[in-house]
């Protein structure tokens, strides 16, 4: 159990800084500006690179995963196939076209689920994941009750080193486990809403505001029976952002999902104000259509605006709180780091509770045996 | 079954000693939960396949040509709304996607009006095989094609169904 506990805690700290780690690897997924005020290119120009690159695609969504990092622009390749285009985000040009997993989404499903797969709504890497919540939480309590006054611990930090083994792992064991308390409940808490989430998705239990879709008589009709033209002026996409930008002050859009059909919206969304809250938390759902064209319920080209937590139900506010705290994504890089160290600190906690585990349950040297085991 | 009967009380003791059995063999768990991500990590790190078309129905409606496919062999499953859903594909002729409004996937008794435009499942996502997860009632037996052109023209196509709600000839 210590090593699948250690596993999770590893791949864990990788996955909280995997954004990180690829930035320093790879250069194509740098969002590198050619100037210090460099504006951002308008989203239409990355989707036109982006579908240039790839010929024969078309756009499924949009997703920047932090300020540093390129535009990753989605794209249904011929034949159906998800291929993914990194997009310089100040000067729209396409740094990378790859057909397989993104290294961040590898750490994260390796962390996630195992790499299990996933079929009809659930797999069960999530369970197996989802569930160490439990043990990491019973482990919280009992070791504040085995702990005596472990409070002591706090004031009076002791790590004896010249003292043989078995007192020198109990000793690291009580201090790591001390000061990353706090870091085994937010994980375990956190861990448990997931096993919560796995529940809801496997009995297909909506629990999140729906994608609007649009009236019928929203999208006009042509007389030449094809697809109207795209407005020259300001393509869509940005029409979109713009409109969703102006009623959100500090939104940083994060991920932009085409509509998937003709009366489905533009859905648009990003961090705001709250970081601790996820990245799906500020935005809207937007008429690509523009209101001119909406029928008479209607209310403009912003459909449903959710301008922060305010607009969560309860379950959706746990549902984008989780993520940022799990992960430690909620300030920047030093918070990442933070939470990878944590993550380290706790699969070495692992390994050192088993080691106090094998100390205290081997068999007992005899007379005449060579003294203690370690 | 009578609470106290003796398969009840077998039943009982089983889950009883599920606890004490997992936990007897937690090493074997550890391993397998981990050696099986070293298993599944190869198949994480080549190219995202296209999804393959499946042997489905061919045929026309109105101006326009199509082949469907149910996307697995598994009857319909629980899905959001309290009737079961089962996801179809479909691929339109060269050249129809440009002038196809929307197009649906209903299961109805009778043929789908134009009251029936914002009924079933619009198909989405891929433009070259786009998806919908269609309600299918248990006594469903025919999927219905709706398509819209942009001029506003419709046509539907009859499919029928067998048992497992997969689509066959009509």
């Amino acid at each position: 159990m210590w090593i699948y506990i250690a596993f999770l805690s590893l791949s864990g700290s990788l996955a909280a800084v995997s954004n990180e780690v690829i930035w320093l690897l790879d250069p194509a997924v740098r969002a590198t500006a050619p100037g210090s005020d460099a504006p951002l290119a308008p989203y239409s120009d990355m989707a036109a690179a982006a579908t240039a690159a790839v010929p024969g695609s078309a756009v499924a969504y949009l997703r920047q995963r932090t300020d540093a990092m390129a535009v990753e622009v989605i794209l249904w390749g011929q034949g159906g196939a998800l291929v993914t285009a990194l997009v310089n985000p100040y000067t729209a040009t396409v740094q990378k076209v790859s057909d397989t997993m993104l290294f961040q989404d590898v750490v994260r499903s390796l962390h996630g689920w195992l790499l299990m797969p996933w079929q009809d709504g659930y797999s069960l890497g999530y369970y197996a994941v989802a569930v160490t919540g439990l043990p990491l939480l019973v482990a919280v309590g009992t070791g504040l009750v085995v702990y005596r006054r472990f409070w002591q611990g706090f004031l009076s930090p002791r790590l004896r080193i010249d003292l043989g083994a078995r007192i020198f792992w109990g000793d690291l064991h009580r201090l790591i486990g001390l000061w990353s308390l706090w870091f085994l409940l937010l994980t375990g808490l956190t861990a448990l809403w997931f096993l919560v989430q796995a529940i809801l998705w496997h009995t297909h239990t909506p629990y999140l505001t729906p994608e609007p879709e649009l009236p019928r008589q929203a999208v006009p009709y042509t007389t030449t029976g094809t697809r109207p033209a795209p407005d020259a002026t300001q393509p869509a996409v940005d029409r979109a952002v713009a409109a969703v930008q102006a009623q959100i002050p500090g939104l940083s859009i994060r991920w932009i999902g085409w509509p998937e059909h003709t009366l489905a919206p533009f859905a648009i969304a990003g961090t705001g104000p709250n970081p601790l809250f996820n990245d799906r938390t500020y935005g809207g759902y937007v008429n690509p259509w523009g209101s001119e064209n909406s029928g008479p319920d209607d209310s403009g080209p912003v459909l449903v605006l959710r301008s922060g937590p305010a607009d969560l139900t309860a379950v959706e506010w746990v549902d984008h709180l989780a993520d940022p705290l799990h992960y430690g994504s909620f300030g920047g890089v030093a918070t990442k780091i933070l939470w990878a160290l944590l993550g380290l600190a706790v699969t070495v906690l692992s390994f050192s509770g088993m080691l106090m585990w094998r100390h205290r349950t081997a068999p007992k040297p005899t007379p005449s045996g060579t003294g203690e085991t370690s | 079954m009578a609470p106290h009967s003796a398969p009840f009380r077998t039943a009982m003791a089983g889950v009883a000693r599920l606890p004490k059995w997992l936990w007897r063999n937690r090493c074997h768990w550890t391993a397998i939960v981990l050696i099986v991500p070293a298993l599944l990590l190869p198949y994480h790190l080549v190219p995202l396949g296209a999804v393959p078309d499946q042997p489905g129905v061919s045929g026309a409606v109105g101006p326009w040509t199509f082949t469907l496919w149910a996307v697995d062999t598994e009857p319909p499953h629980p899905g959001e709304h309290d009737i079961p859903e089962k996801e179809y594909a479909v691929r339109f002729g060269p050249g129809d996607a440009a002038t196809i409004r929307q197009a649906r996937l209903l299961v109805k008794a009778t043929p789908p009006t134009d009251a029936d435009a914002g009924a079933g499942a619009p198909l989405h996502g891929s433009p070259h095989a786009p998806e919908a997860h269609v309600p299918v009632p248990p006594d469903g037996r025919t999927l219905w094609l709706w398509v819209e052109g942009w001029s506003g023209v419709t046509a539907t196509a009859a499919i029928p169904l067998t048992e497992g709600a997969r689509p066959v000839l009509p």
